[in-house]
């Protein structure tokens, strides 16, 4: 068998080779180190590109889409509008909806005649809510496996005067969320499993016998080895998490649905590396492979920051929070004595120690209320901390859920970049769906056993939006506190926690 | 092009089609003209010369018609200005680096790491940082890169493949010059 060259390498990493062939190349790779070596460096190419082109663009304003929308009702109204395309401040400028009753026709009319050529249908203002594309059934029980993120996502905004016009009218049960149409069939695991391969070497490649080599992923030690002779680390079979926490960073399915881990790599005379790895086991693949390189070093050298999104010099952390960390990675494994001559060091390794500990279980009182302020009975809540439901309850003939459970574990790279202090195990999401309304979700929900939660959730019924004229029902519905997730973290939580594709 | 939210099938619908293709228009749109003031002016125009001009999509790709509109557009709006587009960031500082800042989700977008690679990047040529632009950021086909920008689907496959390797070569040559070597990743550091 042929090695891979390059191009063969982003067919294969674009999923654009014959299938047949892949299999050859998954063949051939869990003999290749070489191979190995370059699809990771492609795979880190790909991403090194994605994102360097994607931080340079200026954050959206969150009323764009709106805006626009607005922009396109006001040219679909008035032909002429479009002659000053380029006028100043046409971004700018806050388009109110309130149109008059002949603006109305006006619109309505220009919609109309685009929607029978079947080719314009723009929606109606809508109310300030952010949406999630919905479908709920099911119930919260034994997810073993969730459903793959997907579904039409979107923001909305509308004045207050078609609010203003809201009947009280309450959602009949069978009404389903057009979301139901797009559900996802792929299943995606909790945790992926396959070999991981490790090889350490010296900056010049030689291999370097008997260095640590420690699998962390969610807070847990999941495999640990040495190195032997040819620097080559036995395979180490893992079950590697999904990680729902890094949804909020990334904007397609296909990169969410990941394993991640963090590795840890240590040998007296050389400088610790600390490698944070995405893509573990992605894309059906059962293998991961890493070449990891020491520098040598004398002393008690600080730790090298390495892995995806880290540069050459781990800048964004404190050293000392790495070195922390990596005590504290020594200390799980070989129980060996922390370096106390820093009390610093010694304080840090203390609170990451604790971070790696979920909290509570904590008392969340979460409040469920339709679009007009009245409880909504039978909602379900789901509280879900890192990758599992931790409570769960249905709401009372007050709207109130008391759920007890506990929060997410604290993942040491989510300690406030630079500063230490931030660190709270916050990674819990809540999720609340009703069969009739659009479900919600909120992130970053604190969880405490020492004082209560509260979570107030406004659930829009789909007939209420459906009444006032929403063509957008597949939209979530409020939720406080108000850290929201990016809409495919939404997605992906509400397929999770509830079951179903969206 | 079916309204992802599946609920129509509709061209101009609210649902989270529209939003995708506000969000690729909007990349293609800033890394044409590079002008953060004027991207959501420009993109906005663009929309709405794709619906004055639904009339002539003849079927096909739906973000593919828009992404050639928006490239159209993004010319002539240079063309007005009588300006180039800036092809260099000079001397940009990581600080000065537009990316994320204060949230831990930083960690994942290195500032650093991405302004090199954003400097290799701009000495590929105009056309092929648009395909790369098409071709990564947006994830389109080579079939509707193809339709983009006028060429045919293999010869965009190659240019592709150069510009790639391109990329590989200069990050490898300035992991070996002065410069400290570029991490793409996974902690492999080239030297």
């Amino acid at each position: 068998m042929k090695h891979l060259q390059s191009q063969q390498a982003w067919a294969y990493i674009e999923d654009e080779m014959e299938w047949h062939q892949k299999l050859k190349y998954d063949r051939h790779l869990e003999e290749c180190m070489d191979c190995r070596r370059l699809l990771d460096d492609t795979r880190r190419l790909q991403q090194s590109m994605i994102h360097a082109m994607d931080a340079e663009v200026p954050a959206m304003p969150p009323d764009f889409h709106a805006q626009l929308l607005d922009a396109l009702h006001k040219d679909a109204e008035s032909p002429a509008a479009s002659r000053t395309l380029r006028s100043k401040h046409l971004f700018q400028r806050r388009i109110r909806y309130g149109v008059s009753s002949a603006a109305t026709v006006v619109l309505a009319l220009g919609i109309g005649w685009f929607t029978l050529h079947g080719k314009l249908s723009l929606p109606s203002p809508t109310p300030a809510h952010n949406s999630v594309a919905m479908g709920m059934t099911g119930d919260v029980t034994g997810h073993q496996t969730r459903k793959g993120p997907g579904g039409g996502v979107s923001h909305h905004r509308t004045n207050g005067v078609l609010e203003n016009l809201a009947s009280p009218a309450q959602a009949p049960a069978n009404i389903e969320s057009p979301g139901q149409a797009a559900l996802a069939t792929t299943t995606v695991p909790d945790r992926l499993n396959g070999l991981a391969l490790f090889q350490v070497k010296t900056p010049s490649g030689q291999p370097i016998a008997n260095a640590h080599v420690s699998v962390m992923a969610g807070g847990q030690l999941l495999a640990t080895g040495l190195t032997g002779e040819n620097g080559q680390v036995r395979p180490l079979q893992l079950s590697v998490p999904v990680d729902p926490v890094l949804y909020p960073l990334f904007s397609t399915a296909a990169i969410a649905e990941q394993g991640t881990m963090t590795v840890v790599v240590w040998k007296q005379g050389y400088r610790p590396v600390v490698s944070y790895d995405v893509r573990v086991f992605a894309g059906g693949s059962s293998q991961f492979s890493q070449s990891l390189t020491l520098q040598p070093a004398a002393g008690d050298p600080p730790p090298i920051l390495a892995g995806y999104g880290f540069s050459r010099n781990g800048q964004g952390y404190q050293t000392s929070t790495v070195a922390a960390f990596v005590n504290w990675v020594k200390q799980a494994v070989t129980v060996q004595s922390v370096d106390t001559a820093a009390g610093q060091v010694q304080k840090v390794t203390s609170m990451v120690g604790t971070s790696n500990t979920a909290q509570g279980p904590g008392h969340v009182a979460v409040t469920v209320l339709n679009q007009n302020g009245r409880p909504v009975e039978g909602a379900q809540v789901a509280v879900v901390a890192g990758s599992h439901i931790s409570g769960s309850g249905h709401t009372n003939a007050n709207g109130v859920a008391p759920v007890i459970a506990t929060s997410g574990i604290a993942d040491w790279r989510f300690i406030g970049p630079w500063n230490i202090s931030n660190l709270s195990p916050q990674i819990t999401a809540v999720v609340v769906w009703k069969q009739g309304y659009a479900p919600a979700v909120g992130m970053y929900v604190p969880i405490s056993s020492t004082s209560p939660t509260d979570v107030t959730v406004k659930l829009d019924s789909l007939s209420w939006r459906k009444s006032m004229g929403w063509n957008n029902l597949s939209a979530p519905s409020t939720i406080a506190p108000e850290r929201l997730p990016t809409t495919t973290n939404a997605m992906s939580y509400l397929a999770w926690a509830t079951g179903q594709g969206y | 092009m079916r309204c992802t939210a599946g609920a129509c099938n509709e061209r101009f619908c609210e649902h989270g089609c529209l939003r995708e293709h506000e969000i690729a228009v909007r990349n293609l749109v800033y890394h044409i003209t590079h002008n953060p003031n004027d991207v959501d002016d420009i993109t906005q125009e663009v929309f709405i010369k794709a619906y004055q001009s639904l009339a002539s999509f003849r079927g096909g790709s739906f973000r593919a018609y828009l992404a050639r509109i928006a490239r159209n557009h993004c010319y002539d709006v240079l063309r007005r200005k009588r300006v180039r587009p800036e092809t260099t960031l000079g001397d940009l500082t990581v600080e000065q680096w537009p990316g994320t800042d204060g949230g831990p989700e930083d960690v994942f977008l290195d500032k650093e790491t991405a302004l090199e690679v954003r400097h290799l990047l701009d000495q590929l040529g105009e056309v092929d940082r648009e395909l790369m632009i098409l071709r990564h950021l947006n994830e389109f086909s080579y079939e509707e890169i193809a339709e983009v920008v006028g060429m045919r689907p293999g010869a965009v496959r190659t240019r592709i493949s150069r510009a790639r390797q391109k990329m590989q070569e200069l990050m490898e040559r300035r992991g070996q010059g002065e410069t400290p070597a570029i991490t793409t990743g996974m902690g492999i550091h080239r030297r």
